[in-house]
């Protein structure tokens, strides 16, 4: 018989969930999970004393849910561990992203930054803009510094790319940061000097990869009216030829077109040798929001994609194809682990301006990427300062990037503070301000609640269905670890 | 008991629901309350009682078996709402403190400890 001190027991915070048939999820402060029966939960928030509990009574103790005499012991683990999941705040600002050039040579019809021609004039960054941008870049007290070049297509500015590597190179020099540089680009044109640059300074690609070429080439629109596609295979091969397989990721943007092709679109990936898929929602910005009703979707029927396409790729995985998905992989960190995972569009508060910036052409400062791309569409609320004028501490410390963090904690906004998946969420107060006019957002209203509502509650029933072989296809998605085995299909 | 006891429909489209402050608090309901403001217009006022009047017009596109439906879901939650308020009052100081814990400059916690 289990003998318990006679002490009074005190409730830690947690929340709450109804599950649908599995029972009540309860979460504490730092994203510890366990789900208990109706019955269970009952009693848990009538007990007096921990005999009241009965066998339950030591695992809700060891997740801090539950605490007898000893509450300040329990408070000082649970403030450790909170302190940990949160040291994502330590790097202010880690990713700096660069529009060396607006324009483009395509003109895709969910644009977020709605390019421009490649013959326009004045979207182009200067060098005295770019000098100025790695000056104000390398003053951020991070110890990590990502720099990544963004468009239109920044290699239509190729000589800017170059300047900025080098004089951020030498600026470390004797900062020894942690640097590293990426370029976003649609692989319509490659070089070899180009590559071998890139291989020289360690950077590597980020592109955009549709689905099979009728996908691609339906909303990757090439300017000169030829297939998009047809280059992006051909300069993806090159690029990895000279820097490497691992050298470029792929990002999907999901219109209405692929939304329910997401099983081709994921072979056609692992065709082209990625091991990873990040099914991307299409963001309210640029010509997306234009074209909304020819490209766009409801949020539910994003939902049901995305939940056939994760049982899809789970099934790749259970065959001993080690492919997973990204966001799901970046929730499960969050869920599974009690380590910090940093993600500029899903943490609290927001990353916009404390773990990523945006640099436009012109040298005006935004705290993300959407700031920017509502300036192009003529709104300049989210406006931090400008290179050219302004000093670090003016753009960093100003009132934009302040009121963006005291309104972005998912701790204190209306609902987001009673929520059970807010250990695993974040607030996007750039997007909800594009969705409704309110930096705060309106839920449950908001596209971005809902979708993370219904992401989530598709992992914790995955989760809560307890399959081990599925939980093992989780945790190697987590370690990034091939499970394959010797007798399993290839790769 | 009868669907008509808990919701009243004053015109079509138009619902009131009464909630007495002996049970619910205003945070409960507010919060419960403010779920439907995707698909309806909700308005609070005192009412009679010690009670909250909660008035939901339905937005463009509701039938009213669903208008009925949602308005039932805002009663269950806002017991629901009122567990976790009863929860929040309970556990709200321990959040505070372990917030404040874990975000103290490193120097201050080891004086702590
Ligand atoms: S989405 Fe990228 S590649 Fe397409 S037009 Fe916009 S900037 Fe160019
Ligand atoms: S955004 Fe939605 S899912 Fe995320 S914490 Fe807030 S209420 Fe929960």
């Amino acid at each position: 018989m289990t003998v318990y001190e006679k002490k009074t027991l005190s409730l830690l915070p947690f929340q709450y969930k109804k599950m649908d048939d599995s029972g009540v999820l309860l979460v504490n402060l730092c994203g510890e999970f366990r789900i208990l029966t109706a019955d269970e939960f009952s009693k848990l928030i009538n007990a007096k004393y921990p005999e009241e509990l009965g066998e339950l009574y030591y695992p809700l103790k060891g997740m801090h849910i539950v605490a007898d005499g000893d509450v300040d012991l329990a408070v000082e683990l649970l403030s450790v561990k909170l302190r940990s999941k949160k040291a994502y705040l330590k790097s202010f600002t880690s990713l700096h992203m660069v529009v060396a050039t607006a324009r483009c040579n395509c003109i895709c019809d969910y644009c977020q930054a709605s390019s421009s021609d490649t013959t326009a004039h004045g979207m182009d960054m200067t060098p005295e803009i770019a000098e100025k941008t790695v000056d104000i870049i390398m003053q951020s007290p991070s110890p990590g510094i990502k720099i990544e070049f963004q468009g239109g297509e920044p290699t239509l500015n190729w000589p800017i790319i170059e300047l900025i590597v080098k004089r951020a190179e030498e600026i470390n020099k004797t900062l020894g940061k942690d640097l590293s540089f990426v370029i976003c680009s649609n692989l319509m044109h490659a070089e070899e000097k180009w590559a071998y640059f890139c291989k020289e300074h360690k950077i590597s690609f980020s592109t955009s990869l549709d689905g099979p070429k009728d996908c691609h080439d339906l909303h990757r629109i090439s300017r000169d009216g030829k297939s998009s596609y047809d280059r992006f295979i051909k300069n993806l091969e090159f690029y990895r030829s000279i820097l490497g397989p691992g050298a470029c990721c792929a990002l999907l943007t999901i219109t209405k077109d692929n939304l329910n092709r997401l099983p081709e679109v994921i072979d056609h990936y692992r065709e082209h040798g990625f091991r990873k898929i990040f099914l991307r929602s299409l963001s309210p910005y640029g010509f997306a929001v234009k074209n909304n009703d020819a490209i766009g979707y409801d949020v539910g029927d994003f939902i049901k994609a995305y939940r056939e396409a994760l049982d899809y790729i789970i099934s790749l995985n259970l065959k001993g194809i080690y492919f997973a998905e990204l966001y799901t992989e970046l929730l499960l960190m969050r869920i599974l682990t009690p380590f910090s995972t940093g993600f500029v569009d899903l943490q609290s508060p927001s990353g916009a301006g404390i773990s990523g910036a945006v640099y436009d052409f012109n040298g005006e400062v935004y705290p993300a990427d959407e700031g920017r791309m509502l300036a192009r569409m003529g709104n300049k609320r989210f406006l931090m300062g400008n290179v050219l004028q302004d000093s670090y501490d003016k753009i960093f410390n100003g009132e934009v990037i302040r009121e963006l963090v005291r309104n972005s904690c998912v701790e204190n906004l209306s609902l987001c503070a009673h929520c059970a998946y807010q250990a695993y969420c974040g607030a996007d107060p750039v997007r909800y301000y594009a969705e409704s006019g309110d930096i705060r957002g309106r839920r449950p209203a908001s596209e971005f609640c809902r979708k993370n509502m219904g992401v989530m509650d598709y992992i914790f029933e995955k989760l809560l269905e307890n399959n081990e072989e599925v939980i093992k296809v989780f945790w190697s998605w987590i370690h990034q670890e091939d499970i394959r085995c010797d007798n399993c299909e290839s790769n | 008991m009868q669907q008509k006891e808990l919701i009243e429909e004053l015109s079509p489209g138009l619902y009131r629901v009464v909630f007495s402050l002996d049970i619910y608090s205003q945070e409960a309901l507010l919060s419960a309350s403010q779920r439907l403001n995707d698909r309806f217009v909700v308005k609070i006022d005192p009412w009679e009682n010690n009670s909250l009047s909660v008035m939901l017009q339905g937005k463009d596109g509701i039938s009213a078996d669903d208008a009925k439906n949602a308005i039932l879901g805002l009663i269950n939650d806002a017991l629901e709402d009122q567990v976790r308020m009863n929860l929040m009052e309970r556990t709200g100081n321990l959040r505070e403190i372990i917030y404040r814990h874990a975000f103290l400059p490193l120097e201050e916690r080891k004086k702590n400890i």
